[in-house]
């Protein structure tokens, strides 16, 4: 009766048990992770590392040149200062043929408005129609971006004209070049959506699920399950986690920013809870396998080359904020609030004060944390995104915040980077590349937690009282695969320094991540996602919400971290460091 | 013995339910996504940030920096901003 509780329990958490033998190198899931994700991570980089987009060190010297050139020529960013690092921008491994082969060969589902057949397939018909509608707000917006330039440029050369030296001039140079921008913004965005191309991504979705459920098997075969098994069951996952992406991709929900993440755990639980999930789909239903191969994936995106991009007031925002706001909510939920779970406890504090599903992803998954608690967590974090993104852009012009402790602001406190960036744009440029920039030095946050909220699960959360643990022990109780996602961290880190931030944004951030694993790392968070709806109950579910405690627990956590975030970014951005700020 | 050959009122049987509950399900989600979200959307603080996101094609769902192609700008810019910044004259 014991084993079968302990057994069941084993299949709940989001790890393994803690013995370690030599062959758990290739029985253990955690092992599997580890193998899959630097297999493709070795992959990415044999494809994108020896194909660096032409010139791009010849581009990267001049742009740097002319910006050094323009720094000690004006007091304000001028008009070439911005064209240098538009061309810095451009350079993108993942633009070659073969970064644009696989994206298409992987891409998810389109995005679509009221015909969800539009996800999949658009006929040429359609294709030129939307290019024609497309190309006429593009020549639009270039004519106003073409105004804007000419104005900029007027205004710059009498602000020159005055040797830089009257400060009214330069203040309406630097404005005028700040509306170019707005201009400059629309015109790309409009740009862009003239590019439509015909589709259909069928074919293409098939052989890419086929070629994950091998990947997947190998594993499964090793670990001593039947591959044939698994194989017959994937094909189901696989279709909720296209559906799953095809709602995300739907106008309406982008734009209330519900992800691919809720519409997984959705289907999921409306098919296990109704009709029940097919037995023969079960083998094919497993959350701890996918989540650990995404979240070793996931560790080559945390580069710690990049929390240093805004300086020291990016790091108090984002590295100080947000621990104290994580150990103090985790000290308010077990001593005030009472939570019944401490892995409930801490995957929402993580999710609420790190960024959202990725930091409840890693946390749930390095705490052993149920996957009910999980669900509940990115279900929390789904509905404040939304809430959050809306309200507050609406509540920083209200009250006349500048755009830099707005940008800030958002970028410390809303949980999904893609909200941050949508809520930042809508305040201006400034408060979008500073709301973005704090947000994803936050994000490289999720290395450091995971791994502390793993030890710190091993040495003291797992223990009896007053027992000692030893080192070893702490070895034999540690999720292994998070030393897969540490090690994939710390190799792409080393990378990304090593070329410098400039080439390492081209090749590494912009080839081999977003280029190859990011995308396979979405594929595997929204199988997870999807496994964990198909396998649970809405009862167990609902238990865990019992009393709102989690509700409290995040409304307060929130309410913590609004508060002390605006205060370190007004005193940060504008007490210690003005200057910078006022240069952004 | 099936529930439908029982006396009394008709009830399907738990297999119908789970059909029906599905059904249900799927109803919902089209309420959701086709009728409660854009009517909300109408709301005047939510609509011009709709319109926005709309526009800009930013991928407001995204939940994780690589996911967004406006973090790679806004990195560029203020990295070159904190190396080259501007000095008064």
């Amino acid at each position: 009766m014991e084993e079968k509780q302990q057994r069941m329990h084993e299949q709940d958490v989001v790890t393994d048990k803690a013995v370690s033998r030599l062959s758990d190198l290739w029985k253990k899931e955690d092992y599997w992770a580890i193998w899959i994700g630097f297999f493709l991570l070795i992959v990415g980089m044999i494809i994108y590392l020896p194909r660096p987009p032409a010139g791009m060190n010849e581009t990267i010297e001049k742009a740097n040149a002319v910006l050094a050139a323009e720094a000690q020529r004006a007091p304000f960013k001028t008009i070439e200062w911005y064209q240098a690092t538009d061309a810095k921008k451009k350079l993108k491994a993942s633009s070659s043929p073969i970064g644009k082969a696989l994206s298409h060969f992987m891409h998810k589902p389109h995005g679509w408005s009221t015909n969800p057949l539009d996800a999949f397939y658009l006929s040429e018909e359609a294709a030129e129609a939307k290019k024609a509608k497309a190309m006429e707000k593009y020549e639009a917006a270039k004519a106003k971006e073409a105004a804007a330039l000419a104005l900029a440029k007027e205004k710059q050369a009498a602000a020159e004209a005055a040797g830089f030296k009257d400060a009214a001039l330069n203040e309406e140079a630097r404005k005028a070049i700040g509306e170019w921008r707005m201009a400059h913004d629309k015109a790309s965005s409009a740009k862009k959506k003239t590019s439509v191309k015909p589709y259909n991504q069928i074919p293409y979705l098939i052989g890419f699920g086929i070629c994950l459920a091998l990947l997947f098997s190998v594993g499964m075969k090793f670990m001593g399950h039947s591959p044939a098994r698994f194989m017959a069951g994937f094909p189901l996952v696989f279709l909720l986690a296209i559906l799953a992406y095809a709602a995300e991709g739907q106008a309406t929900m982008k734009h209330w920013g519900i992800g691919y993440a809720a519409w997984a755990i959705i289907f999921g639980l409306i098919i296990s809870n109704t009709v029940g999930t097919p037995k023969w789909a079960m083998p094919a239903v497993q959350v701890e396998y996918y989540i650990k191969t995404g979240l070793v994936l996931l560790g080559a995106e945390i580069l710690f080359g990049k929390i240093l991009a805004i300086g020291i007031p990016g790091i108090f925002v984002a590295w100080v904020v947000t621990p104290i706001v994580l150990i103090t909510t985790f000290i308010f939920g077990q001593k005030v609030l009472k939570m019944p779970s401490k892995t409930l406890n801490m995957t929402i504090s993580a999710d609420m004060s790190v960024c959202g599903v990725s930091a409840a992803i890693a946390t749930a998954a390095a705490c052993r944390a149920k996957k009910e608690e999980l669900t509940l967590a990115v279900g929390l974090s789904m509905v404040f995104t939304s809430i959050m993104m809306v309200a507050m852009p609406a509540f920083i012009k209200a009250v006349g915040i500048p755009e830099v402790l707005g940008g800030a602001w958002m970028g410390g406190t809303i949980d999904a980077t893609g909200a941050v960036a949508a809520a930042g744009a809508f305040l201006g440029e400034r408060a979008l590349y500073v709301a973005a920039t704090v947000k994803m030095i936050q994000n490289v946050l999720i290395g450091v937690i995971a791994f502390g909220v793993a030890v710190y699960w091993c040495a003291k959360v797992d223990c009896v009282p007053g027992q000692r643990v030893s080192a070893m022990e702490i070895w034999h109780r540690f999720p292994k695969f998070v030393l897969g996602f540490i090690a994939a961290s710390i190799i792409f880190s080393m990378l990304y320094q090593a070329m410098g931030p400039d080439a390492g944004y081209a090749m590494v951030d912009h080839g081999v991540l977003r280029g190859f694993t990011r995308i396979f790392r979405g594929w595997f968070f929204c199988l997870a996602f999807v496994s964990i709806g198909l396998a649970t109950n809405f009862k167990e579910l609902a238990h865990h919400f019992k009393g709102g405690k989690p509700l409290i627990l995040y409304v307060c956590g929130q309410s913590f971290n609004l508060a002390l975030t605006l205060l370190m970014a007004y005193i940060m951005f504008y007490k210690v460091f003005p200057d910078i700020t006022a240069k952004i | 013995m099936c529930s439908c050959c029982t006396e009394g009122p008709w009830r399907p049987s738990a297999r119908a339910m789970g059909w029906i509950k599905l059904a249900a399900g799927v109803f919902f989600i089209w309420l959701f996504m086709f009728v409660i979200g854009p009517w909300l959307q109408k709301a005047p603080s939510v609509e011009p940030l709709a319109q926005f996101i709309e526009e800009s094609g930013i991928e407001a769902t995204a939940f994780y920096y690589t996911e967004v192609e406006q973090t790679g700008d806004a990195e560029v810019d203020i990295r070159s901003t904190f190396r080259f910044m501007p000095q008064d004259p």
